[in-house]
């Protein structure tokens, strides 16, 4: 922007040449005898003006409300105002300075000295406007990069949804055992990730995080894929041998999970192995893979532990038939299925009505 | 402006270095801007608040002058229109009419030379 005039502000015609005079070699000259003449001219002229020299007491007010509509309409940020006046009081001063104006030059003026301090204060906020200029351009670049980061972002956190729903798709449709898993585990553990969230902020979960830990719950089990179907699908009994062999579906978990690694977030990706790997896990230390403890487990696979336990109950199995709700809720809750943290108990003593409701919803739905 | 002039400036107690100066040393403007002083109405308007007694039109008319007075190098009365801005200004009229006194010698005899000039 080109701020290449001066307006000059006073009621006396003669002090309005003398400054013009002055500065009419290297700038424009605008002039108004009064405010409201002042105010139109910046109106029109804010973008084109490079200072404005303001003779403090004018016939009908003084030039606080120039200042005051310079400072709310935002000219001051990019014009100085150098109040020239033939006042000594030191108040009148302390009053200009207050209200923004950059300088104060007294009457009579040096005219070297003037056009000094016009140039310094030019000069000065010049430099500062540009400076500004510069920020907002590169605020501008940033958020263009930004935008482009997030999008990019956004596709590889739905490409990689959509591969884990490809994945669950194909497990519920060879193995008997995740037939209906998918959306209910999901259901369930986005209910009590919401509790945890709400009433345990000491585990700092955001909504993201309650989404990402639903959204991957439904992948605890992936690991069974490399378990042998005669395990597998064994309609009795294992020995204790083949039990082993099962609990390693945690660990098996987590090598298919690692070829995923590409196509996740990285933060979903870590959930993701904290859940294949630790939904096994007990809050007594009697768990497997690790025997981690207490918090030690990872809040997520502590959220999927519990909605897997509760799960397997409510579904049939090859070895079991499913049980009612309510007995469910009653087997979980007096830890014949696992032992979790109080503070999981809380939230799945809170979530009950939800959980339930969902379930009969989607029976409703099967019906 | 003649020399006569401007010792009669001079004498009337106008700095014309410093008035000169202000002005980019350009006579021309000065002369224009010192007759275009005998239209000024701070003067005549500061008396005559003065009799009105209407102290804030005075204190007024006393500032506007002594700006005026000060841009154009009129340091005589420049500096007596300081004592009476300043008794307005403190409300206090002790001896105004005598310091008013000052201000209307060294406003007449600047008139006298500048009403000579055109």
């Amino acid at each position: 922007m080109n701020r290449h005039k001066i307006l000059v502000v006073d009621d006396v015609e003669s002090n309005r040449m003398i400054l013009a005079e002055i500065f009419r070699r290297d700038y424009q000259i605008l002039e108004a005898s009064d405010v409201k003449t002042t105010l139109q001219i910046l109106e029109k002229s804010s973008g084109e003006t490079a200072a404005v020299l303001l003779d403090w007491h004018l016939s009908e007010e003084d030039g606080s409300r120039v200042l005051e509509e310079m400072k709310q309409k935002g000219w001051m940020n990019h014009i100085p105002v150098l109040v020239v006046t033939a006042e000594q009081s030191i108040d009148t001063e302390k009053q200009c300075i207050g209200l923004g104006a950059a300088d104060m030059i007294r009457k009579p003026f040096d005219s070297d000295v003037i056009r000094k301090r016009v140039d310094n204060n030019i000069s000065l906020y010049q430099h500062k406007n540009h400076m500004e200029e510069k920020v907002q351009e590169q605020n501008q670049i940033l958020r263009k990069q930004y935008a482009v980061m997030k999008l990019q972002a956004d596709k590889l956190k739905k490409s990689s949804q959509q591969m884990i729903d490809i994945v669950c798709n194909i497990l519920e449709h060879h193995y008997p055992e995740f037939d209906e898993n998918t959306q209910t585990v999901r259901e369930i553990s986005r209910i009590i990730g919401r509790k945890v969230q709400a009433h345990y902020p000491e585990y700092k979960l955001t909504d993201a995080d309650v989404e990402a830990i639903a959204e991957l719950a439904a992948l605890r089990d992936i690991g069974k894929l490399l378990i042998s179907d005669h395990v597998l699908f064994k309609p009795a009994k294992l020995t204790r041998e083949e039990k082993e062999y099962m609990k390693s579906h945690t660990t098996k978990g987590c090598e298919i999970m690692k070829m995923m690694k590409g196509i996740q977030t990285p933060d979903d990706h870590r959930k993701s192995m904290e859940i294949c790997r630790y939904h096994h896990e007990r809050y007594d230390g009697k768990g497997y893979p690790e025997g981690l403890k207490g918090d030690e487990i990872p809040i997520s696979a502590q959220i999927v532990s519990v909605v897997d336990a509760y799960h397997a109950l409510i579904s049939e199995r090859i070895y079991k038939r499913a049980y009612p709700k309510e007995e469910a809720y009653y087997m979980v809750l007096g830890g014949e299925c696992g032992i979790f943290s109080p503070k999981i108990m809380e939230c799945f003593r809170m979530s009950r009505r939800e959980i339930e409701a969902i379930n009969s919803e989607e029976r409703e739905e099967k019906l | 402006m003649n020399q006569e002039i401007k010792e009669g400036l001079s004498a009337a107690g106008v700095n014309m270095k410093e008035a000169l100066e202000r002005l980019m040393n350009n006579e021309m403007l000065l002369e224009r801007l010192l007759i275009k002083f005998k239209a000024d109405k701070n003067f005549p308007g500061l008396e005559k608040a003065l009799g009105e007694q209407n102290y804030e039109e005075a204190f007024h008319c006393a500032h506007t002058l002594k700006g005026v007075a000060g841009n154009l190098g009129m340091k005589k009365l420049m500096e007596a229109d300081i004592v009476v801005v300043e008794k307005l200004r403190s409300q206090n009229y002790d001896g105004l009419e005598a310091d008013m006194e000052e201000v209307r010698a060294a406003y007449n005899s600047v008139m006298d030379v500048i009403q000579k000039m055109g």
